[in-house]
């Protein structure tokens, strides 16, 4: 009966705009869904949809039951593969499958009968940057699988753990940080990235360049004027924080003489998705010293020696 | 049309179904008539008074009103049906009426084989047709009649809603409208239900739903089918109801008891993306 | 005055605006040939020439009225829209599925007349499904039904005929033979199609519009549309087109 009464309403068909400018029709929720981005793997299965999720990519790794999930390709589709398997909609990321999303959308899946024509790929992007797009994109995900309560419930849950750290951050004293993206050439995230909004609700104040893109280059001299107190990684960039504030650009800064640096599991900290909460745990819980926070049992990344 | 010839042999099954149900509903009751003293009655009224009284005015406007309540039922059920498609059924009043409805029922039959007077319930909410009169009759036909001239005048523009929006728009339809217009209709008629068979029996409104999958959404023939079998549901649960329990149950009971599981089989076939 | 003008045109669901600034005119005769990525302004565009979606700026001229001061009725009996996938309705036979192409000519208090009949006949016998008149359409194939679909189109005497995706449900056999149909009826006819097949398109339109992203990439004769540039621009994928030396005719390939 419970299944009966489910609040996942049934509000077919649909035509929702994606990303891309275009349009996805369904007349019902999708049964065989594929995707190579490892976030979105991420949103899927947090909104109960593993069983609907036929193919993922070889960099889908978590959570765990994601491995077993065929695979379709790494960094590209293997469209052979993603066709045999006839899916009825494939999700891709606007900024790194464009060319992919692109081809997609010219195939037409071949009939199954000698009666049966030919039916276009649905193909459906999204294009998370900031730290409200990954909201919405939870959302139009919920949307297009008939989950829009699930994805409510989850966005409900993210957004009370953010606002935690946002009040408890709000007590403590000023820092400035800058969230390093990329060693050489020196890259760091700035506004319009959910990168800089994590910063922002745990009360930092961003160093990094505006003006300049959301992923400008920091010259060494620019590092020192801004003199960051923090320095926020991931594990791609630097194993160990060690990496980072002993590197050349950050010694002289407070944070390089502090010693204060994080370097957070690349897996969590890069991928637009449910997790980018448990980085922002992290980071909070790095900065101020508190202890293990709010529901999360064990930190994924390294953190800095303490002074 | 030839196609009405592959109609007829059904329609006409469905009206000998239901004179022989009308005919064992007019056998029921607490005091034994025979049935060729019914059948005497009907052709020669003014011959027993007291079997007259009975049959006259007891148990055929009884009778009467449950057919008249079904044909209610069927037409909003039908209209639901042309408004909302098969999406009727994912509708969360719809869900949460039902779930009211057992909760309601399950309660009420508790309370009455505990012996609670419900008398003053009875009408509104459960429905009751043991004091039925020619006046409720005669109402419930003047709210049939004015669904039927809608029906007449409007039968293709809800064909073509069958056939999609797209479609129904470009054959000149106004869907807003119309289906605004259609869901008044069908909350009048909804009403018409509900003072003659009582709230619960509004659970009745999904059987059209399943008799479009029998007999298809044409509108010319889902009406009179519709009308047919939904009259012959109710004969049927009234009779059922009379034979079980010793005490009079209200309709809307049993209508809502028994059709919990076709509720459940159209959310299952909704699941199933149909 | 040309039959069919489009300015400026915005349009989409609910409050997404799918296609933009989208400009373009045809006449009787012709036979129009949208062309673009799926799901990116094919379909959509269609839907707003025939008034069955918002607008939320420019206009849709017919015969130099806007069509939103057209009452749908009217419409209906100039425009005639095929859906591209149509599931077939239960309870219907063929015949009474192209009489609904009659509705806008039956008054709502009327019925259906001689004329309606005949219409729907003559409607059938163009598409070939006549002889299926009685058959419910349940149990049609998929190419049959989508000509009855045709057919109901047809029966409502338009003067312009849009389809989408005419030829993705049709038995291969078929492909040809209505575009072939389609075409001789232009001559009275303005007729608008999608198509996913670019050689189709090329073939059998006069002219071909090829959008992408919900805007116009490029409109005119086959030859000056189909070029390499905006394959590429629209398609992303390398695609060249080349004209048969004989016949004239373009073919798609890519290279």
């Amino acid at each position: 009966m419970a299944y009966a009464i489910s609040f996942n309403r049934i509000n077919y068909p649909i035509k929702v705009k994606d990303a891309s400018g275009c349009i996805l029709e369904q007349n019902q929720p999708p049964a065989r869904i594929i995707t190579i981005d490892p976030a979105i793997t991420e949103i899927l299965f947090s909104l109960n949809l593993r069983d609907k999720i036929v193919a993922v990519g070889e960099k889908c790794d978590y959570p765990e039951d994601a491995k077993k999930i065929e695979k379709v390709g790494k960094d590209r589709f293997d469209l052979k593969k993603v066709v045999e398997l006839k899916p009825d909609l494939i999700i891709v990321n606007l900024d790194t499958q464009r060319s992919d999303m692109e081809k997609l959308r010219l195939i037409m899946l071949p009939p199954v009968s000698a009666e049966a024509q030919p039916t276009p790929l649905q193909v459906f992007a999204v294009d998370p940057h900031s730290l409200r797009d990954i909201y919405n994109t939870i959302s139009v995900i919920g949307t297009i699988t008939n989950k829009e309560h699930s994805a409510y419930s989850l966005l409900q849950r993210m957004k009370r753990r953010v606002e935690w750290v946002e009040a408890r951050s709000k007590k403590e004293k000023r820092l400035k940080a800058v969230v390093v993206i990329k060693k050489r050439p020196l890259t760091v995230a700035s506004e319009g990235t959910y990168f800089h909004d994590l910063l922002a609700a745990s009360s930092l104040i961003d160093v990094s360049p505006r003006g300049k893109g959301m992923y400008p280059g920091m010259k060494r001299d620019e590092i020192s004027k801004a003199d960051p107190d923090v320095i926020i990684t991931s594990t791609d960039v630097a194993k160990n924080p060690k990496d980072i504030y002993n590197n050349r650009d950050f010694r002289k800064t407070s944070a390089g003489k502090n010693k204060k640096a994080v370097s957070i599991d690349a897996e969590v900290f890069l991928r637009p998705g449910p997790r980018v909460v448990d980085a922002l745990e992290e980071i909070a819980a790095y900065t101020y010293g508190w202890p293990a926070s709010s529901g999360k049992a064990v930190p994924t990344g390294r953190q800095g020696e303490e002074n | 049309m030839s196609r009405l010839k592959n109609r007829l042999p059904f329609i006409i099954y469905l009206l000998i179904v239901i004179v022989i149900l009308g005919f064992l509903s007019l056998l029921m009751g607490p005091i034994r008539i025979s049935a060729s003293k019914i059948l005497f009655s009907i052709f020669s009224p003014g011959e027993d008074p007291l079997i007259y009284v009975i049959i006259w005015q007891i148990r055929m406007p009884r009778l009467l009103l449950e057919i008249l309540s079904g044909t209610l039922l069927a037409m909003s059920g039908s209209l639901l049906l042309g408004i909302s498609g098969a999406a009727m059924i994912d509708n969360i009043a719809v869900k949460s009426f039902y779930l009211l409805s057992c909760v309601i029922a399950a309660i009420s039959v508790f309370l009455i084989v505990f012996g609670f007077n419900l008398e003053s319930l009875y009408p509104w909410l459960l429905g009751s047709l043991a004091q039925t009169t020619w006046d409720k009759v005669f109402i419930a036909a003047l709210f049939i009649l004015a669904g039927l001239i809608v029906y007449v005048f409007y039968y293709k523009d809800l064909n073509a809603l069958m056939f999609g929006e797209y479609t129904a728009k470009t054959l000149g339809v106004e869907v807003k409208l119309i289906r605004m217009f259609l869901f008044a209709v069908t909350i009048i008629i909804s009403a018409a239900a509900v003072y003659t068979c009582g709230l619960l029996c509004l659970t009745g409104l999904i059987f059209p739903y399943f008799v479009r999958l029998a007999a298809g959404v044409n509108y010319k023939y889902m009406i009179p089918v519709s009308i047919l079998t939904s009259a012959s549901i109710v004969i049927l649960i009234d009779i059922f109801s009379r034979i079980i329990f010793p005490t009079e149950l209200p309709i809307g009971i049993m209508m809502a008891v028994l059709s919990g599981p076709f509720y459940i089989y159209a959310l299952h076939r909704r699941r199933l993306g149909l | 005055m040309e039959m069919l003008k489009v300015e400026a045109l915005d349009a989409g669901y609910e409050n997404n605006v799918v296609i933009k600034n989208v400009n373009f005119d045809a006449d009787i005769g012709d036979f129009i040939g949208i062309i673009g990525p799926n799901g990116c302004g094919k379909t959509t565009l269609l839907r707003a020439i025939a008034g069955l979606i918002n607008i939320s700026n420019g206009q849709v001229k017919l015969r130099g009225k806007d069509i939103r001061r057209i009452n749908r009725r009217e419409i209906a009996k100039r425009v005639a829209f095929v859906p591209q996938m149509m599931v077939p309705t239960s309870g219907f036979t063929v015949e009474e599925t192209v009489l609904l192409g009659r509705i806008p000519y039956i008054g709502r208090f009327a019925f259906e007349t001689d004329k309606d009949y005949r219409e729907a006949k003559k409607a059938a016998e163009e598409l070939k499904v006549e002889q299926l008149i009685d058959t419910p359409v349940t149990s049609l194939s998929g190419g049959e039904f989508q000509r009855v679909a045709i057919a109901r189109a047809l029966a409502q005497e338009p003067k312009i005929l849009l389809l989408d995706e005419p030829t993705s449900h049709l038995d291969f056999r078929f492909q040809v033979k209505v575009l072939r149909m389609l075409r001789r009826l232009r001559e009275d006819k303005l007729i608008i199609a999608t198509f996913h097949d670019l050689n189709l398109a090329a073939r059998f339109s006069r002219k071909l519009l090829l959008i992408n992203k919900g805007e116009v990439v490029a409109f005119g004769r086959p030859d000056a549309v189909l070029t390499s540039d905006n394959l590429r621009l629209a398609y992303k994928i390398k695609l060249e087109a080349r004209k048969n030396p004989k016949t004239g005719k373009i073919r798609v390939y890519s290279s």
